[in-house]
């Protein structure tokens, strides 16, 4: 018996001491120690791409908070979800971790770790840390332009362990930091990146969004001050542009000279590295994949992980592969010329309501001479109620010149595809821009008529000095050329436009039982409704953007 | 029967070394039988009064004992009035011992030991096979509805197989789980319904029963641990109170066979009212003319959605005369009488030297959804042995495997239609019939409620469950104890969203499987003493606990599916494989444990626990915790004066504090972590790693300590009437709370200690015997608890914490300081906005619109105002700034119950015996989810008919906002969404008939039937008011998230013994 209780005894303090030992966590999770690992500064930059194909951005919520709620966007009123009726609060991410806002931020968050951690990077092998930290200054930029865009002046966290509690800051404080960023980016980047390094920043994007953000402050301190024409519904007419806040005291011109010295930098390299594309159809499309008029996009592949739901697949009109639920308004269409490629070759112009009916396609325009049969050889019908959205063949990956209508429900429609962020040929819109606020309308109208010659619609030839109506078309200009490509809203906003065009504007048709979508705003869709979370839990970030 | 076996087991460890006796004593010995049954009594203790000389019955009821002349025998037994006689010439004495009529004192199991109830110093309540089982449960909590006092025992829903959340003496935190500790024969279980739940959809709120895999008829009682005195002892898992369960052991007596079967049917209570296909149509119709008119003046006739006449196109279109279903259609077309069976079969018996229980069960349980139920097959066997006077082992085995056929049914989503089966049978249009095979996209947006029904949902689960203990007697009084455990479960799930439901459309078909697995390995080394000096008596348990658990699960899943014949089942089908996913975890728990409980003449009594948890979870800073606890009794009528009361048989005081905890952490909650993160470059992917956005790591980061309060009063009364009355008072700090981040610092939450909680309450709880013959009993009982719980603090945080959203914006829930857990927030409506010259001259409108009058015309307003304003919800401007913002919310509902209550009845005669049961809530709010998509009036959605019948007109205004189709309408909550949530149920109601001795070879045949929830008195509006769709998440209790709901059962069964 004493025996036993002795070698029970022991054996119990051993179970004792054993164990304690164990309580030290190794935790089943990799990539904390990214400073001491060979590859580390690449996965810490990768990972701030990594944030782009999330259903906060590019997968879902990018295209409707981006690019949905303006004039010339229609589609029916689930697909835009709040965000596209200008009610971001009803849009299915708001307030969620999906929010667009904290997906911005985290791209700032992982930036900002990478940016500390890249110097301390031990991997001497890779020797292209000083591109990562480019790069991560470039993503860092860009998620402040679009959030400085969206929301107004919000807290500039530039460091990755910044205070919890952070304050707003200008709106001019803001586009400082992004400047800084974008020049320092566009130091250190390579002018183009290409095969596997598709996807990643480079100086010709950087020197491009870095015109970009020039052109945004540079039209929005000459908004309301300035009138513009606005082509609505039809009718041309002329509004005086409202104000934006945060730019009282900015100098226009020294933004827009800046404007037009990256432009002709840029310029200066067109054929080196990047270039345009000789014709629309050159452009888009399945066979020109990744073209050397592509500056900077976010890269996908055919993995559900890296698709977009939206771009191929809402966007494209049934049959070709799409659902046909995001598209262009009739009157954005009535835009284009009858000889412009971007008009004829843009758009899909049979479509079908959905693979289950048996009718005939129906035209688009509703032009029987033009377009007297359909791709099945049986005569075409009349647009009628249900087909007042136009589907751009921009977002089509099959060849947009003919574009091949499939017979069946191909149901799982994702395809391998990049989201276009920055092309070349904006180089020039921008460089339009500036030219004439510098007092060169005429100079403008020859940056205009490149890109028009190249989409084979009319150029204007030097026809006007008017500056109002210079501006009025480069505007326009923008929209023609990137329907769908995430400026308009933008564009309508930095012009103190916004509000005015889309209660002129008034309500769009589109398809769906609704029939028509609303386009009238009140006041409060100037700026996107911030996650609560920020206002309750950062005590010094105030009030709601007004009217929410 | 099982107090005689524990009695008996106690004693004879007590006995094993009683010293050899003197020679000039007489060899007494006799039979001891039962008064009523005439049946030996085994196991009854045979004291000589005044030494410590004594022994048992045998088997037969036969005892043998030295003893002197003059002395007195004390024969005593448990349940039965103890019997003294003198030992006179007669070397034969028997007895006859007499059923005791005040309470049976119970042997109850507490923390690593086991005490007579009536010495408990602390609250525990024990619910009996016999009592559970009158409901003939599927799943053993289930039985324990209504019968225990502060506990609220909720099926999350009425799936089968699906989750059951209990609560004891309400919510004291913020995010860790509300479950108490399960604790089976000794060994606490780690599995939980989430870890058990194999989850695939990030919506989906419904949860698996972890303890599912529990046969009731196994078990052979419940003890509910409630104060600090009674859960210390289990430390850092303890705070939310312990439930022990005890399994079947075989009894002395002739090896006893049982067999039972039974079926139920059950069918859902009540239908929604909605819309017929024909009001469906007209509603459309009337939506398109409202929505035409306010945006553009006017309307084409020809566009109505059901127009009834050549349309457009030039072919008919269907009017609201072309469609003929009734408002139950697709109600009808899910719903079913399930048929559930049960069998199982016993087989136990004990000899001199051990005992054996082996029990068989099968169980197939159809549910009310069409294709969904639920089978088990389990096997239980428990041994104990004891092969000489100083050695005892045994173990206990549970195997069982289980089959899910489960049905997507409650989501927190609202917006997409991945809604789930009750939800998509609600907003179904109507005008559809089955043989339309409609989808997704017809442009309902909401998937065909028979594509959830048919879509496969497999789960399948084997639990094994295994514990081995050895009892050594060390010297008088002095046993070691070691108990050795493994459990393992296994889930495995595979689950397909076809191209027609709405998770599986966009992708073409997805196919997922995965699996889940636990093991925990449980050692425990302990010292038990037992001894008794004169009149004190001092029992301790003094041990080390050692604990170790794996976790692992991953998941594979693929889409693109252009064959959909094999259900997804096929993975290489798929032409899209994802990135497969997998999750490792492993934590250990080591722990001191140690337990004194002194009395003194059995009439005072202490007890102290304390337990000294350290735990791998922890976080660095804070690796081990500590929990005390003490208690205190005092029994009244063991004292002189009131020994003799004729009104008092048996007064307890009792008084206890302590602190237990809550670790509310998972592995590697406390450490800052990174996730994965790939990007595509070029064609390649390549790996990135970011700082995990919700794990930024807390290195500080500590359970959460519960310190408890409690006074109690145990009666009996006039030989019939016991109460038990408890008041306590739970104070619990450092709560846990995954506390969100503000989103601008890239992170979204961290786990942080922040905050108080108190809750304090009383619960009573009184059965009284009004007839107490042989032949006839009646009894009647019931249970009242109040409970009341405040966040007395936030720290030095935000004082106002949301702790999740439902969905989108909408955070119904809030933790602020002096308002309770489960505590709604919202806005307050004021009508609906009648009139144009009503929204102008309003505050908010001139806010927006500064001078905008009655005689202004600006188009552009005038829309708004038709669109935004004129039948839409009017809030409150509680704040009076003019305009609505988050600060003009208030505190609008709360869903935790004031009080829980149940009342029964039992009454038996001869062989008939019958029962009922009533259990309510009251106080409680639920927020109803369907009807935020019923509220907004004018999509193309069912919806009910009383909706419907309220909405805005210009003409006539109405309660309900306008027909409108819109995305952009600001959905503000309120109590709009909020319903009473009272209820009184009929829980149970059972009848039954034993036959004793009908044929020679047989014991005896029961014959029972019972029927669960068949009269449910409420308000509610939805289905059943008894949901709790996020199961154990202590701060989102209440909603109704379309959970599948309750059924009506009625059930048959036989019981047969041998």
């Amino acid at each position: 018996m004493k025996k036993h209780s002795v070698i029970l005894l022991i054996l119990s303090i051993f179970s004792c001491t054993s164990c304690d030992f164990s309580l030290v966590e190794h935790p089943y999770s990799t990539g904390g120690d990214m400073i001491n690992s060979s590859g580390g500064a690449n996965q810490m930059v990768t990972a701030i791409y990594n944030v782009f194909w999330s259903s906060e951005l590019m997968k879902k919520s990018y295209m409707e908070t981006v690019d949905m709620d303006h004039d010339h966007a229609a589609a029916p009123t689930w697909v835009v979800s709040g965000a596209g009726e200008g009610n971001m609060t009803t849009h299915w991410s708001y307030n969620t971790a999906s929010d667009p806002f904290n997906a911005f931020y985290r791209i700032i968050n992982r930036a900002n770790y990478a940016i500390e951690n890249l110097p301390l990077v031990k991997d001497t092998t890779d020797n292209l840390v000083g591109q990562y930290m480019g790069e991560a200054k470039f993503l860092r930029a860009f998620a402040y332009f679009h959030l400085v865009r969206m929301y107004g002046g919000v807290p500039l966290r530039v460091s990755y362990e910044s205070p919890l509690d952070m304050k707003r800051s200008s709106v001019m404080e803001v586009y400082a930091q992004i400047e800084k960023d974008l020049l320092e980016a566009s130091v250190v980047l390579p002018w183009k990146t290409e095969g596997d390094n598709w996807g990643r920043a480079n100086r010709t994007g950087a020197k491009l969004l870095l015109a970009r953000v020039y052109a945004s402050i540079g039209s929005a301190a000459l908004a309301g001050k300035v009138n513009m024409e606005v082509d609505i519904k039809g009718l041309i007419q002329t509004f005086a542009t409202d104000s934006v806040a945060g730019f009282s005291r900015v100098d226009a011109s020294v933004y827009y000279a800046k404007v037009k010295d990256l432009c002709d930098e840029i310029i200066t390299t067109r054929g080196i590295y990047y270039d345009l594309r000789p014709s629309f159809k050159d452009i888009w499309g399945g066979a020109n994949v990744r073209n050397n008029e592509f500056v900077w996009g976010i890269s996908g592949n055919s993995q559900l992980d890296y698709t977009t739901l939206h771009l191929g697949y809402y966007y494209s009109a049934i049959p070709y592969n799409g659902r046909g639920w995001a598209g262009m308004s009739e009157h954005a269409y009535g835009l284009y010329g009858d000889s412009d490629e971007r008009g004829i070759h843009g758009i899909f112009h049979f479509v079908k309501q959905s693979f289950t009916a048996t009718s005939a396609y129906v035209r688009i325009p509703d032009d029987a001479t033009k377009y007297p049969t359909g791709p099945d050889g049986v005569a075409s019908r009349a647009v009628a109620d249900y087909y007042n959205i136009i589907f751009p063949t921009k977002w089509y990956m099959g060849d947009v010149v003919s574009p091949k209508p499939v017979t069946v429900d191909p149901g799982y429609a994702y395809q391998a595809q990049d989201v276009i962020m920055i092309r070349f040929v904006e180089a020039y819109l921008l460089r339009a821009e500036a030219r004439n606020e510098l007092e060169d309308p005429l100079g403008a109208l020859d940056d205009l008529d490149i890109v028009r010659k190249r989409a084979k619609a009319g150029p204007f030839e030097r026809y006007t000095s008017n500056k109002i109506t210079v501006r009025s078309l480069v505007m326009e200009e923008r929209a023609l050329e990137f329907v769908q490509e995430f400026n308009r809203k933008f564009d309508l906003l930095r012009w103190g436009l916004y509000l005015k065009v889309m209660n002129s504007v008034g309500s769009v048709r589109v398809q769906g039982t609704g029939l028509t979508i609303t386009k009238t705003r009140e006041p409060r869709s100037l700026l996107y409704a911030v996650p609560l979370n920020e206002i309750n839990i950062n005590k010094k970030f105030g009030t709601n953007n007004p009217g929410w | 029967m099982n107090k005689k076996r524990l009695t008996f087991l106690l004693l004879c460890l007590l006995m094993a070394f009683h010293q050899v006796l003197f020679s000039q004593t007489v060899n007494i010995s006799g039979n001891v039988i039962g008064e009523s049954d005439k049946e030996p009594i085994i196991g009854a203790s045979v004291m000589i009064k005044g030494s410590s000389r004594g022994t048992t019955t045998n088997i037969n009821g036969k005892y043998n004992i030295q003893a002197k002349k003059g002395e007195i025998i004390v024969f005593s037994f448990l349940g039965m009035e103890s019997v003294a006689a003198a030992v006179g010439k007669d070397p034969t004495i028997n007895i006859t011992m007499k059923t005791s009529s005040i309470e049976i004192d119970d042997i109850v199991i507490v923390g690593y030991s086991a005490v007579k109830k009536s010495d408990l110093t602390g609250s525990v309540q024990v619910v009996k096979n016999e009592e559970f089982m009158k409901s003939s449960p599927v799943s053993f909590e289930q039985g324990l509805q209504g019968r225990l006092a502060g506990v609220n025992i909720i099926k999350n829903d009425g799936a089968p197989g699906g989750g059951i959340s209990v609560q004891i003496r309400g919510t004291n935190s913020f995010m860790g789980s509300t479950e108490p500790l399960y604790v089976i024969d000794g060994v606490p279980l780690t599995i939980s319904n989430s870890s058990e739940t194999v989850s695939f959809d990030n919506n989906e709120v419904t949860f698996r029963n972890a303890l599912a895999f529990l046969d009731p008829n196994d078990i052979e009682s419940v003890e509910v641990l409630k104060d600090a005195t009674a859960t210390a002892i289990y430390g850092s898992r303890g705070s939310n109170g312990v439930v022990m369960i005890t399994t079947k052991s075989g009894k002395k007596g002739k090896d006893k066979i049982n067999f039972g079967a039974s079926s139920s049917f059950g069918l859902v209570a009540n239908k929604i009212r909605l819309l017929t296909g024909a009001e469906y149509a007209e509603y459309r119709n009337q939506s398109y003319i409202n929505t035409q008119l306010i945006t553009n003046g006017t309307f084409n006739p020809q566009g109505l959605p059901y127009l009834g006449a050549i349309g457009p196109l030039g072919t008919y279109v269907n009017g609201p005369t072309d469609f003929d279903n009734d408002p139950y259609y697709w109600q009808d077309q899910i719903f079913r009488t399930a048929v559930t069976q049960n069998y199982n079969l016993g087989y136990s018996g004990a000899s001199e030297n051990g005992d054996y229980s082996l029990g068989l069960a099968y169980l197939n349980q159809k549910g009310t959804v069409v294709n969904s139920g639920y089978s088990r097959i389990s096997f239980n066997l428990k041994l104990n042995r004891q092969p000489n006077k100083w050695l005892k082992f045994g173990n206990t085995i549970n195997v069982s495997v289980a089959n899910s056929d489960m049905i997507k049914s409650a989501t927190s989503n609202q917006n997409n239609g991945d809604e789930g089966v009750i939800r998509s049978a609600l907003y179904f249009p109507s005008i559809y019939r089955m043989e339309d095979n409609a989808g997704y996209e017809d442009y309902q947006i909401v998937t065909n409620p028979i594509d959830y029904a048919n879509a496969l949902n497999k789960n399948k689960n084997y639990n094994i469950y295994n514990s081995n203990y050895m009892n050594i007697s060390l010297i008088k009084g002095l046993i070691f104890r070691t108990v050795f455990s493994y459990s393992s479960s296994i889930n495995f799930a595979n689950r397909y969203f076809s191209k027609r439901l709405y998770e599986g459309r966009t992708v073409g078909g997805q196919s997922l499987a995965g699996d889940t697995q636990n093991q925990t390995t449980v050692w425990d080394n302990l010292f038990l003493y037992n001894g008794t000096f004169g009149n004190h008596n001092i029992s301790a348990t003094l041990g080390t606990s050692w604990e170790a658990n794996e976790y692992y699960s991953k998941q594979v899943l693929t889409n693109g599916f252009g064959s959909e014949t094999n259900n997804g089942w096929i993975l290489n089908e798929g032409t899209d494989p994802q990135t497969p996913r997998s999750v490792k975890q492993e934590s250990t728990l080591f722990s001191l444990i140690a337990r004194a409980a002194y009395s003194y003449k059995n009439t005072y009594f202490l007890t102290g626990t304390f337990r000294r948890d350290a735990s791998s979870k922890f976080a660095e800073n804070n690796k081990a915790a500590y929990f005390p606890s003490i208690g205190i009794a005092w029994k009244p009528t063991a004292e002189d004066f009131l020994k003799d009361s004729e009104l008092a048989n048996n007064l307890k005081l009792r008084y206890s504090y302590g602190t237990s905890g809550n670790a509310g952490i998972g592995p590697y909650g406390s450490l800052p972590l990174f996730t994965g993160a790939n990007y595509p470059f070029g064609t390649n992917v390549l790996s990135g790693y970011a700082p995990d956005p919700s794990k930024p790591g807390n290195a500080d980061l500590k359970w959460e300590t519960t310190f408890q309060n409690d006074i109690g009063l145990d009666a009996t009364l006039l030989k019939g009437l016991n109460f038990e009355f408890d008041y306590y008072v739970k104070t619990t700090k450092d709560l846990i709370q995954n506390m969100e981040l503000a989103p601008s610092t890239g992170f979204n939450t961290v786990y942080a200690n922040i905050g108080e909680v108190m809750n304090k309450g009383c619960e009573f709880t009184l059965n009284y015997k009004l007839i107490d013959k042989k032949n006839i009993q009646l009894s009647i009982g019931g249970n009242l608890s109040f409970n009341d719980n405040l966040v007395t603090s936030l720290g030095a945080g935000s004082k106002k914490i949301f702790p999740n959203n439902l969905w989108n914006d909408l955070r119904p829930f809030i933790i602020s300081e002096g308002h309770p857990i489960g505590q709604l927030y919202g806005y307050t409506e004021n009508g609906i906005w009648n009139s144009r010259t009503e929204v102008i001259e309003s505050p908010l409108f001139q806010k927006v619109y500064p001078g905008y009058t009655v005689n202004s015309q600006t188009a552009a307003t005038e829309k708004i105002i038709k669109e935004r304003w004129i039948g839409e919800i009017k809030i409150k401007d509680l704040n009076n700034d003019g305009s609505i913002t988050e600060d003009d919310q208030d505190y609008i509902g709360n869903v935790n119950p004031s009080f829980l209550y149940a009342f029964n009845m039992n009454f038996s005669w001869k062989g008939f015996d019958f029962s009922v049961l009533f259990n309510g809530v009251s106080g409680n709010d639920i927020i109803n989810m369907s009807s935020l998509r019923f509220q907004n009036l004018g999509q193309t959605r069912n919806i009910p008919k009383d909706v419907l019948d309220n909405a805005w007109k210009p003409e006539s205004g109405g309660t309900n906002p306008k027909i409108f189709t819109t995305n952009a309408r600001d959905i503000y909550f309120t109590r709009r969404y909020i319903e009473d949530g009272s209820y009184l149920k009929l829980r149970n109601i059972s009848v039954g008939y034993s036959f004793k001795k009908p044929f020679k070879q047989i014991e005896s045949i029961r014959i029972y039937a019972n029927g669960n929830n068949l009269l449910t008195f409420s308000k509610y509006s939805g289905y059943d008011p008894e949901v709790n769709a996020f199961g154990s998440n202590p701060s989102s209790r209440g909603v109704d998230a379309g959970g599948y709901p309750q059924s009506r059962e009625i059930n048959f069964g036989i019981n047969v013994s041998l």
